[in-house]
């Protein structure tokens, strides 16, 4: 039968789930076609609210649904088989973060996605917020200069990080703790401003029962240097990412969904204590103004960038072109993770340029 | 003697299916639920839940065709209910099938699998497929998903056939007067366009292209548009009113209006975040209509109505009044 939009289903139908569910139903080039869950309840009240159909497993999903694509939302430890098992059928696969639990996992999807020739893609979703994009389109357009540096910070909370609030989550099941689960968030904004990763170095503190509670690393780009920061213990919990420029510094908020740019101004000094002072609160006011209007048209949702990722990978796909995060991208986040992960397992470490791409 | 079993024995098509099979000198053997074998006097019957998968192995034993009547077929219920009965069932009883080495499974599906998106387009086999967003319920989405899914089997090498009949009426049942009608003190409100097509199908047609779905050569792997005829509501309606003896006037909906009801519900309801219980491609869906061009089946199958519409209504009114 002739097929005029990309059929793309989920497997998983989880929390997340959900919001893959809202952003594909706007998709233009996607028809949402519904998912699979091996847990009854969850099926049940995803087909409720997004009247499609719901399957037990993968097996029902591609014989009764036939998908072209299918998005992962399930635990990371499912996403290595269930991605060679869905790319053997020719389908394309998206897979939540984190990719998969090892660089070797990743390693083996990255093949099987090329043995099948089709697409293989994680979603790294903050990539696409439309804060990140605005500074991303200051980098490319030149607008701050060289890239002289680049900061990450990721707060999660400490409960989170030695798991005591989400005992028996799968998230306490990953190699770092759960703190991984949050992990792959700064890894792929640092990699996508900083470039591939030459050389790592870490140090971590971790709390008695041996959970990482605080990391810092320092990564070394091929375009600038970077740093990245896991803090489970400061409060209020912020995400945020600096760009450092030789003309101007994008400050991201990611929280609350502000851009800040802050430039050289030629004033008198005393001028200059205060007139950058007055632009930050312009743009903090507009920012925010911006965000509340959007937020009452019901344009401002939660994971904003998964929205913008999903529309420029349905674009690619339908267009032939290359997805806008490969599956070698993902696999290097995983790589970079582990790098720092590694590294993190003793209280100071430092990784060898050979070892780190 | 070749041997065949028929799921949903004791129901309304099944029923026609199982004597159409004795008449061509069949064995024929019933898989009902548990205590609905009141009708299959005659043939064997196994009784059990259709998920069983012992259950099936057992009724599937011996076998060398099995026709997949059975279904679940309503306008409520939950969604797991209709997956359960309408898509792993399908799936179960082809694999059992399989196992079993039976020579070839016919699987009954329905029209609605067909998206019928412009009014007065002609469809066949290949056309477009009902997006399941767009569906119109569980029902039509199950049904669907258990129409790919034994196209699927048969693409790995199971003896499926499907066969996709229109709007079923034959004796028993009081024929239905079009997709959507409301008596109202003594007049018929239609809400469908005058030249609407229905596609109306006699059940003992359908129960023909099952036997000979069951010995075609080249039929295995296809799917086939089961439709006696494309007739005109209006046609439809003055043959129905002639067969049923009755006076009532027929009154046609304005269906464009409606359907800016329709439409107007669905914007104002999407504006405060609700659901409408109508929706816009709901009223489509009951007035566009297409023409079913069953040309498939006539060329392998080498079927073609027995019983036309006609002489269908009067079969099935004339019945009706032999029972009242």
């Amino acid at each position: 039968m002739k097929q005029s939009r990309i059929r793309v289903a989920l497997v998983g139908c989880g929390r997340i789930a959900h919001v893959h569910a809202g952003y594909l139903r706007q998709i233009p080039q996607v028809e949402f076609v519904g998912a699979c869950d091996l847990d009854p309840a969850a099926r049940e009240a995803f087909a409720r609210r997004w009247q499609v159909p719901t399957y037990l497993d993968v097996d029902e999903l591609l014989a009764a649904g036939q998908p072209d694509a299918v998005h992962v939302v399930t635990p990371p430890a499912t996403h290595a088989p269930l991605a060679r098992q869905l790319l053997a059928a020719g389908l394309h696969v998206m897979v939540e973060k984190p990719m998969a639990l090892t660089p070797a996992e990743a390693d083996d999807m990255v093949a099987a996605a090329r043995a099948a020739g089709r697409y293989l893609t994680v979603d790294h979703n903050r990539w696409f917020d439309p804060v990140v994009m605005a500074a991303r389109r200051l980098v490319d357009s030149g607008a701050l200069g060289e890239l002289a540096g680049v900061d990450v910070f990721q707060g999660a909370p400490l409960a989170e990080a030695d798991g005591s609030a989400r005992a028996g989550h799968w998230t306490t099941g990953l190699p770092g703790g759960s703190l991984y689960d949050s992990a792959p968030h700064p890894a792929y904004l640092l990699r996508g401003f900083i470039g591939p990763v030459r050389d790592v170095r870490v140090i971590a503190r971790r709390t008695p029962s041996g959970a990482i509670e605080e990391l810092r690393a320092i990564v070394d780009g091929e375009r600038a240097l970077g740093t990245f920061t896991l803090c489970s213990r400061s409060q209020p919990i912020m995400n945020r990412v600096i760009v450092y420029g030789t003309i101007a510094t994008a400050d991201i908020n990611l929280n609350n969904m502000t851009l800040i740019v802050r430039r050289n101004r030629k004033v008198p000094k005393i001028v200059g204590k205060v007139l950058p002072n007055l632009e930050e609160a312009v743009q903090l006011v507009r920012a925010t103004v911006v965000n509340v209007i959007e937020f009452i048209r019901g344009r401002q949702r939660f994971y904003p960038g998964m929205g913008v990722h999903f529309r420029e990978l349905y674009q690619a796909l339908a267009n032939g072109q290359p997805p806008p995060v490969s599956a070698e991208d993902g696999r290097d986040v995983m790589r970079l993770l582990d790098d720092i992960w590694s590294a993190g397992q003793q209280r100071e470490a430092h990784v060898d340029a050979s070892e780190a791409v | 003697m070749a041997r065949i079993l028929v799921t949903g024995a004791n129901g309304f098509l099944g029923s026609r299916v199982v004597a159409a099979l004795q008449r061509a000198g069949y064995e024929v053997c019933a898989f009902t639920r548990p205590g609905r074998s009141a009708n299959c006097a005659g043939v064997e019957v196994f009784e059990g839940d259709i998920n069983d998968a012992q259950a099936l192995r057992r009724a599937v034993e011996g076998v060398t065709g099995v026709v997949h009547c059975a279904a679940r077929v309503a306008t409520t219920g939950a969604w797991e209910e209709f997956a359960e009965a309408n898509i792993r069932a399908t799936r179960r009883l082809i694999a059992a099938a399989v196992e079993a080495g039976v020579e070839r499974i016919i699987h009954i599906s329905s029209l609605s699998v067909y998206a019928v998106d412009t009014n007065g387009i002609t469809v066949a086999e290949d056309s477009a497929y009902e997006s399941e967003s767009d569906a119109r319920g569980h029902y039509s989405r199950s049904k669907l998903g258990a129409d790919r899914a034994a196209l699927y089997e048969a693409r790995r090498g199971a003896p499926v056939v499907v066969l996709r009949p229109g709007l079923l009426y034959g004796p028993g049942r009081r024929p239905p007067l079009a997709r959507q009608s409301f008596n109202v003190k003594g007049l018929k409100l239609i809400l469908a366009r005058r030249d609407y097509r229905l596609p109306m199908t006699h059940v003992d047609n359908v129960a023909d292209a099952v036997v000979l779905a069951l010995r075609a050569p080249n039929a295995i792997g296809q799917a086939f548009t089961i439709v006696d005829e494309n007739i005109r509501q209006e046609e439809y309606t003055s043959l129905y009113r002639a067969a049923a003896g009755e006076l009532w006037r027929p009154v046609y909906l304005p269906v464009g209006a409606v359907g800016l009801a329709a439409r107007v519900l669905e914007k104002a309801l999407g504006l405060a975040r609700r659901r409408s219980p109508v929706t816009y491609h709901q009223i489509r869906r009951a007035t566009d209509s297409a023409t079913f061009d069953c040309a498939r089946a006539r060329s392998v199958l080498g079927w073609q109505p027995r019983i036309g519409v006609q002489e269908g209504l009067d079969q099935c009114f004339r019945t009706l009044q032999t029972t009242a």
